[in-house]
């Protein structure tokens, strides 16, 4: 165990905008729902599981309104879903890695303040789960086929798991990348776990799978097109 | 066990991201070591299934005890 600092978030993703440059504080919450269940006679307050869990996230920065920044991840889309990944430990392969799915920016608020920066804050409503696995393939820029190395878990799980790319950069002509999450029980032979859509652009998707997942894990990627770069981010969290 | 006797129902690859087999192919380039888990995990199933043999056609099945009733047209009045 570690501990990490602010230089230690590797990235900041809202539907494939990176948003980490713009961002200075990042928070996430999970709360479990509680009903208290006190009677009469009782010497000390009850609580009582709902079994119902919620998650909240809160970032502020700086208003930027480059095409690929916060303004453009958030103004104007504060009702369309969204698929948000962060990293606090450094985004190497194997650390920490959460998604959200169903990430509505409930409020984008922008503030000038005199001899100060503009600010941009985003609280968002979570509808749904909160995924905290690995980093399967780090952020990084892509130009060619290739596969990422194993992350070993050290045992295989039985309740499936949710995977999540986030691609973020997309240059060159007519670009494509499929990429995929495998799984083995013996990193010598690797079976297709999740196919995600073909990436042609900017894109986040998150999918998920039941059953057995294997020890192993790895990311694969077949890039296509004419001189593509693909800047790209995959995690898996098991369930 | 023996690839040869397997079909993928899914690519398979090493751990380079090299292909050993497509979905629909048979295993032969499978390792050895690997069939095992692929096989319980119904990601390899067997290439040739055994034809199932019919189920044998049910015996009927006689009954001494019951009496037969015999019909006997000799008493019968027109």
């Amino acid at each position: 165990m570690a501990n990490y600092g602010s230089n230690s978030v590797a990235f900041f993703i809202i539907n494939g905008y990176d948003v980490t440059g713009v961002s200075t504080t990042l928070s996430d919450v999970t709360t479990a729902s509680l009903e208290e269940t006190t009677g009469l006679g009782d010497a000390w307050q009850e609580q009582t599981s709902t079994g119902v869990r919620s998650a909240e996230l809160s970032a502020e920065g700086f208003y930027n309104d480059g095409t690929s920044s916060i303004d453009a991840a958030l103004s104007g889309s504060q009702q369309t879903s969204k698929v948000v990944s962060y990293a606090y430990a450094g985004g190497a392969l194997g650390t920490e890695m959460t998604s959200h799915a169903g990430v509505f920016a409930g409020t984008y608020s922008r503030g000038a303040t005199r001899n100060e920066l503009t600010k941009a804050n985003g609280t968002y409503t979570v509808s749904g789960t909160k995924d905290e696995g690995v980093v399967l393939l780090p952020l990084a820029s892509v130009t060619a086929t290739g596969t990422g190395s194993a992350q070993n878990n050290d045992a295989s799980t039985a309740s499936g798991g949710a995977g999540t790319l986030q691609v973020t950069t997309v240059t060159g002509t007519s670009p494509t990348a499929d990429v995929k999450i495998q799984d083995s029980a013996d990193n010598i032979t690797y079976a297709d776990l999740i196919t995600f859509t073909q990436a042609t652009g900017r894109t986040a998707e998150r999918k998920t799978v039941s059953g057995t997942v294997n020890q192993y894990l790895k990311a694969t990627y077949t890039i296509g097109g004419t001189a593509p770069n693909f800047t790209a981010v995959v995690g898996f969290a098991r369930g | 066990m023996n690839g040869h006797d397997y079909v993928a129902t899914t690519t398979l690859m090493d751990s380079d991201g090299g292909v050993l087999v497509e979905a629909g192919d048979t295993c032969g380039d499978v390792p050895t070591e690997s069939l095992g888990w692929l096989s319980e995990q119904g990601i390899i199933v067997p290439a040739f299934a055994r034809p199932v043999a019919p189920d044998p056609a049910p015996v009927p099945v006689s009954d001494d005890s019951v009496p037969v009733e015999v019909l006997d047209d000799s008493e019968s009045e027109e």
